[in-house]
């Protein structure tokens, strides 16, 4: 639920600016880009799952160096 | 710093003003604590999964954003100095006195003394960010020291799903297509979660582990 909501409030803020600078497309055009993926979002019969990936590692001691 | 730009209705960065391609909004910093508040849930509390001593000295927190993580940490490990950069100053004033927080670009070159080398450093969401990983692995490591952490923690973004449900979300599907595309012509690819391991790897990092965790991504009538 917590990403979905997240899925939902990404949809504007991440395509705005990439969208209006690199495709110069309008606010407006933006906008109504949106509508489409936002109906997805809450489709309750779509399973989507996403990866979150936690990757750590050890900077080697001097004499592994 | 605080010179802001406003683009149809939302605010972003001042410092290297355009680099990052997304708001620094109110509405944009609730975003990010909810994305802390997933990140923290996934772990299952855990602010990260390195093995830490109990008393580690230094921490950086790379692309900070409002703080959060880095307060968090601060609170959990009183011995260290937890330091967080951002290109925004947006974060709170009132914070533990452990912590602190500057505007720094962490892909220029560091200016960090080996005196005030990490004994972890931390990145969290940053696709779609960073123009140069290779470069910013290099420092990382270069500023770590000898035997410290560095984690990175990101989610994917691209989606999938065990049925077809993929294919049928064709709106979501064609903006996700689409987001990465522009993202990557701007210059700061979107998906580098998958990426993250090699990277670290080839930075000279040892021991480097990869965990990764299937979260649903949209809500379903049937749980």
């Amino acid at each position: 639920m917590y990403v979905q909501a997240l899925s939902l409030d990404a949809l504007e803020p991440v395509s705005m600016a990439l969208f209006t600078r690199v495709l110069r497309m309008s606010a407006e055009e933006v906008q109504a880009m949106l509508v489409g993926p936002r109906k997805d979002i809450m489709n309750p019969s779509f399973h989507l799952y996403i990866k979150f990936r936690f990757v750590y590692g050890r900077k080697p001691l001097l004499d592994e160096q | 710093m605080l010179n802001y730009t406003y683009e149809n209705g939302r605010r972003y960065h001042a410092y290297k003003s355009g680099e990052y391609p997304f708001p620094n909004d109110v509405k944009e910093q609730e975003r990010e604590d909810l994305k802390h508040h997933i990140f923290q849930l996934v772990l299952g509390g855990d602010l990260h999964l390195s093995p830490l001593s109990p008393n580690p000295q230094r921490i950086l927190d790379i692309g900070t954003g409002t703080g959060i993580w880095a307060i968090d940490m601060a609170d959990r490990y009183s011995s260290a100095e937890v330091c967080g950069i951002d290109l925004s100053p947006i974060q709170p004033g009132w914070v533990p006195p452990n912590c602190s927080f500057s505007v720094e670009n962490a892909e220029d070159d560091w200016i960090y003394s080996s005196a005030q080398a990490f004994d972890f450093i931390h990145l969290r969401a940053l696709a779609g960010s960073i123009k140069g990983w290779p470069k910013l692995y290099s420092q990382i490591f270069k500023h770590l020291k000898p035997g410290a952490w560095i984690e990175s923690q990101e989610n994917d973004s691209t989606c999938f799903s065990d049925d077809d449900s993929l294919s049928k979300a064709k709106d979501w599907a064609n903006w996700m297509a689409t987001v990465n595309e522009v993202a990557a012509r701007f210059g700061k690819v979107l998906d580098v979660g998958p990426r993250q391991k090699q990277w670290m790897i080839d930075a000279g990092f040892v021991d480097v582990q990869e965990r990764v965790f299937k979260v649903r991504r949209l809500c379903s009538a049937k749980y």
